[in-house]
């Protein structure tokens, strides 16, 4: 079941085309990555989910609800962090999550659990304006999380951080992600960093979207690289069948399981052939996103 | 969707607390000191005894209300422009991303910037004329202080509008101070001009002076008190234009409103 769907959406701000044309879905459960460089549309997508700008023309639906329309059911069921939020200074991080708390139905208990899950316990009467950049973004997600979201929204959420602060944050999303069995989209221009969290991904450029699908549909489609994590009780037996395979690129042998790099295109095959040989399980864990974001390119070109 | 207006508008006042305050304590004590100054005056004025011809009321209060309507309007710009200045930084995304609906918010402001000072402005007048002397109470006719709280309002969603088009503090607290302060007397300066040097008539003249009440109801009925105009004129002229005012920030909220 999709929790998010654009069909041909239009938006113009004047004389720029933010959106056009974009079409996209997102299926329950997933962590989608809106994926595509500055300027692309991914802000305008998000804002458009939550109701906060109208889209000209299209259809949008969030949890089944048009966003413009019926903003306080779409807001009601999905956190939101944006691009450089801007907090009030002079207010105190337990004020500010409250009166947010309040806002969705909750109170002092919803303000706890979030502080609890995202570590700001400690900064509760600290003013806002004396945070760093990490806790401000901590405090992002704290506010994301308030009222159990069932989708979460995450506008460039690593943004000005420094690479310490940036996997924290990746570790704490991928870490909500599995407690609260939450959909995340996860808007960046920061390929990269995503490759280990997302399983789904949007590519947009230029308003318009260039491709969408699960990883596994996308690297099907694409013909790129990609990491297959096989798990086997035999990993040195199976090691030395797949590495006369010329489509493999590269193993890597762990106690019960194998890392295997494959050639552009031949994941399918090497996932077949691993079963053939006795694997008992085999995922694709590693896509490089950048590779597969300029193969998208030029497809769509 | 009166629950989300009160949470988020006492959220408002909550964070203005220091300075809404300041601004209470202020009008308070320039009312105080007002009253007690003009007390000597006040009680000749409202006693029953005072032989002649009945004289206006508008004295009794004018210079009170000259004072400390000029520091309400400003208050009430200020927090209208506010409003602007969350939508020029982008604090009211934040709060809009939370289920409160963008009319709940334009409303929470309105109490914020226009109810809660208005009642403030009313209680910094009442309550030392109750502590000075409460029978000055019934000496007091409520049409000025009616008045000038129509002014303001008209003003404050003046304002508000700015503030919701333009998504600037500073054009919407510019078009507030021009509106409220400048606009009315430089308009006044060159009528009584042209009454005086061009067509030769004593000014103010009602003819001249009627597009006030749309605007400035209080002025109108300030300045038109000499020529023998009414306070209902100034009611009648100026409540469809706040009538107005208040829809198109509805409908402009409605179906317009976004947050960048």
């Amino acid at each position: 079941m999709r929790v998010l769907s654009f069909r041909n959406v239009y938006k113009r701000f004047k004389r720029i085309e933010a959106l056009r044309g974009a079409s996209f879905e997102i299926p329950r459960g997933s962590i989608a990555g809106l994926l595509g460089p500055n300027g692309a549309g991914k802000t305008t997508s998000i804002k458009i989910s939550l109701g906060l700008l109208r889209r000209d023309s299209g259809e949008v639906e969030v949890l089944g609800f048009d966003p413009w329309h019926d903003e306080i059911e779409v807001r009601s069921r999905v956190g939101v962090l944006h691009e450089r939020p801007i907090y009030p200074p002079n207010v105190r991080v337990s004020k500010l999550l409250l009166h947010l708390a309040r806002l969705k139905g909750g109170d002092q208990r919803d303000v706890k659990r979030v502080v609890n899950v995202t570590g700001l316990k400690e900064y509760l009467d600290t003013k806002i304006k004396v945070l760093s950049r990490g806790y401000l973004q901590r405090l992002g997600l704290a506010q994301t999380l308030l009222g159990d979201p069932e989708v979460l929204l995450l506008d460039e959420p690593t943004a000005n951080l420094d690479p310490i602060a940036r996997n924290e944050i990746l570790d704490l999303i991928r870490s909500l992600k599995e407690e609260l069995d939450v959909t995340v989209l996860i808007s960046t221009h920061i390929l990269p960093e995503l490759q280990r969290i997302c399983d789904y991904a949007i590519f947009i450029s230029m308003g318009t979207v260039l491709d969408y699908g699960s990883m596994e549909d996308l690297v099907s489609r694409h013909n790129v690289r990609a990491v297959l994590k096989i798990t086997t009780t035999k990993p040195r037996v199976l090691a030395s069948n797949l590495v006369l395979d010329e489509r493999v690129e590269s193993i890597e042998m762990h106690k019960s399981s194998l890392l295997v790099r494959t050639l552009p295109g031949y994941w399918r095959e090497l996932e077949n052939k691993a079963y053939e040989l006795g694997a008992e399980r085999v995922e694709l864990v590693k896509v490089s996103l950048y590779e597969l974001y300029q193969t998208v390119l030029k497809y769509a070109q | 969707m009166p629950n989300k207006i009160i949470t988020h508008s006492s959220y408002i006042i909550s964070t203005l607390s220091k300075p809404l305050i300041i601004a209470t304590v202020l009008l308070s004590l320039i009312q105080v000191i007002f009253l007690l100054l003009l007390l000597p005056n006040i009680v000749v004025y409202v006693g029953p005894t005072r032989p002649g011809p009945p004289t206006p009321r508008y004295p009794i209060l004018a210079p009170v209300l000259g004072i400390s309507g000029f520091l309400y309007g400003i208050i009430v710009i200020s927090l209208a422009a506010q409003v602007g200045f969350e939508l020029e930084r982008g604090e009211s995304s934040l709060y809009l991303s939370f289920p409160i609906s963008r009319m709940s918010y334009i409303l929470s402001w309105v109490v914020s910037s226009m109810a809660i000072p208005s009642l403030i402005f009313l209680l910094s007048l009442l309550i030392p004329l109750l502590i000075l002397d409460p029978s000055m109470m019934l000496g007091i006719s409520g049409v000025e202080v009616l008045l000038l709280l129509l002014q303001v309002l008209t003003t404050g969603f003046i304002v508000l509008l700015c503030s919701i088009i333009f998504r600037r503090r500073s054009i919407a607290f510019a078009v507030g101070l021009l509106e409220y302060l400048l606009l009315p007397w430089i308009l006044l300066i060159v009528l009584s001009f042209l009454a005086y040097q061009i067509y030769r008539v004593s000014f103010p003249k009602e003819s001249m002076i009627w597009w006030m009440a749309f605007l400035y109801p209080y002025n109108y009925f300030m300045i038109g008190q000499q020529v023998g105009v009414s306070w209902t004129k100034a009611v009648i002229a100026n409540l469809p234009t706040l009538i107005f005012l208040v829809i198109l920030v509805i409908v402009y909220t409605r179906f317009k409103f976004e947050v960048r």
